[in-house]
């Protein structure tokens, strides 16, 4: 040991001094410090990028809500097609549910819980004889093209607010209508819109978009340059925003097409065929601010029914997000409304049954 | 300006400070002269023990209440300079005797022991450095190299054999 101390000692005392200067230490510990500080905030961007970028795959999606958080205004329900229809349409015979615009029912707020409650059938101060509607409008109310009590020669357009309670009640102008079924009808804020049959004469007919001011009582009927045919009418369902219709024929038993119009022209801004796998039987409903279509599918397999969903961009009319509802479907009612361009409310039930399935949908 | 005057005295807070400048001037050049018989390169054991000082001062919180400071920053400064050698090895190559301790004066008494001392891998100078120069047990050179204590043995043992077999030679 002694040889090897002497030599490490020695080598040691061989080694050049140096003056060692504090100064110089601190500034490379502030270097220290600096590139720690960059290190460390580096690492918790890298780390809130990795989290960020990871969590959400991690975390179930909460897209779905069973509930309903936002409320909001009641939403129609429509009864199944293959349910016999409540409505005293004109005319009767082989009358589709929902296929001259009515509901039978709204879904609506009582006691604070949601419910199904059956729309007042016939209409306060109309008979039982029903021409069109009672058609949901967009902040709950309904409009309804019926007759005064005893007077089926005159018709009378009922507007209702949310509350149920008359919000307009005007004789309807005369129509030269020629329609030996009745069709669809919708309506905004402002007006009601629904398509007719004018015969021009004895022999000459054309489609006629129809639009009723509900402040005024007048009628206009509008021809638009991309007119439809007679087969293109919307059979099965409209929608209408403040500024837009949504519109839907039945073409071979089969729903899936839409057209998207002016409201105040009747002009068609767009018509689409979306890829929908089983879609026979379907309403849509435009946003708010008309940027997407939602498509409540409702398909039947094996005697059993299923519904989903099917959000679809209003420019492309390609499917932007697909919402399932739980199966089978044993509910004959079921509607949907937008709580606004983000979210969606559904909601399935039965008169005088429990409480109905309601589903809040985020895209 | 100021504000980096406010910077400058909240990186050196006055007592740590103080402290640290104590153990600075008391063990500087005892570290600086062990790395460099550890490392048989006098530059970069003075830039090994810059660098191991400065971050002894960064964490001087946590290096004070050690039981061996000064080992802290000999093992410190070891490290570094083993990770900064290997880094310019993988960039260019290095004459192992380029910058090595000055060359030993001949006939001086001793020399055979120093060259050979000067042939041992620096792990194993490393050991013999804890152990002779800087003063520590087997137990606190395994502390401070975090190596076990039967390692420090060993390697203890290769050097003195190293040692003998050179000053046989002769």
């Amino acid at each position: 040991m002694n040889d090897l101390e002497r030599a490490v000692r020695t080598t040691a005392a061989r080694v050049p001094s140096v003056p060692h200067d504090l100064l110089t230490i601190r500034s490379r510990a502030r270097r220290i410090r600096r590139r720690r500080t960059f290190l460390a905030a580096a690492a918790a961007v890298v780390t809130v990028a990795a989290v960020t970028a990871t969590v959400p795959q991690l975390i179930p999606r909460r897209d779905v809500i069973v509930g309903d958080p936002f409320g909001g205004p009641p939403i129609g329900l429509w009864l199944d097609r293959e349910a016999p229809p409540v409505t005293q349409g004109v005319p009767s015979g082989i009358h589709v549910p929902g296929s001259s615009g009515e509901i039978t029912a709204q879904l609506r707020t009582v006691d604070g819980e949601p419910a199904v409650v059956e729309v007042a059938e016939p209409q306060p101060g109309l008979s039982e004889a029903t021409y069109l509607g009672p058609a949901p409008l967009p902040g709950g109310g309904l409009a309804t093209i019926g007759f005064a009590p005893g007077r089926l020669d005159s018709r009378v357009a009922l507007v209702t607010d949310a509350d149920g309670r008359p919000a307009s009640n005007r004789p309807l102008p005369e129509m030269k209508s020629h329609a030996n079924r009745s069709m669809p009808m919708t309506g905004n804020s402002t007006s009601l819109f629904w398509w007719h049959i004018l015969r021009e004469t004895d022999v000459e007919t054309r489609p006629v978009l129809v639009t009723y001011d509900i402040g005024h009582g007048t009628l206009s009927e509008r021809t638009p340059s991309t007119a439809v045919t007679g087969w293109e009418l919307p059979y099965v369902g409209m929608q209408a925003t403040e500024n837009r219709i949504v519109e839907w024929p039945s073409e071979f038993g089969r729903t899936c097409s839409f057209e998207i119009l002016d409201a105040f022209t009747g002009e068609r801004i767009a018509q689409f065929r979306p890829g929908i796998t089983g879609c026979d039987d379907v309403y849509f409903a435009l946003s708010p601010g008309n940027r997407h279509v939602a498509a409540l599918v409702t398909t039947r397999s094996g005697g059993e029914r299923t519904q989903r969903v099917v959000v679809l961009d209003a420019q492309t009319g390609k499917a932007v997000k697909t919402f399932d509802t739980p199966g089978p479907v044993t509910a004959s009612l079921s509607g949907l409304a937008w709580v606004d361009e983000t979210a969606i409310r559904y909601a399935r039930g039965d008169l005088n049954a429990g409480p109905p399935l309601v589903l809040t949908m985020k895209l | 300006m100021d504000t980096d005057i406010v910077a400058e005295t909240r990186d050196d807070p006055p007592a740590e400070d103080a402290s640290f400048e104590s153990f600075y001037a008391s063990a500087v050049d005892r570290v600086y002269r062990a790395l460099a018989v550890a490392l048989g390169d006098i530059h970069l054991a003075r830039d090994a023990a810059d660098e191991a000082m400065a971050r002894a001062f960064v964490r001087w919180g946590q290096v004070s209440v050690t039981q061996n400071p000064a080992g802290w920053v000999f093992r410190v400064g070891l490290n570094w300079a083993t990770s900064w050698r290997r880094k310019l090895r993988r960039e260019r190559a290095f004459p192992e005797t380029e910058r090595g301790l000055p060359a030993l004066e001949p006939g001086l008494p001793d020399g055979d022991a120093e060259a050979a001392l000067a042939r041992l891998p620096i792990p194993t100078r490393a050991v013999v450095v804890c152990r002779v120069l800087l003063g520590m047990s087997t137990a606190e050179t395994a502390t401070v190299l975090q190596i076990p204590e039967g390692t420090v043995r060993s390697r203890l043992s290769r050097a003195m054999s190293a040692l003998r077999d050179t000053l046989e030679e002769k």
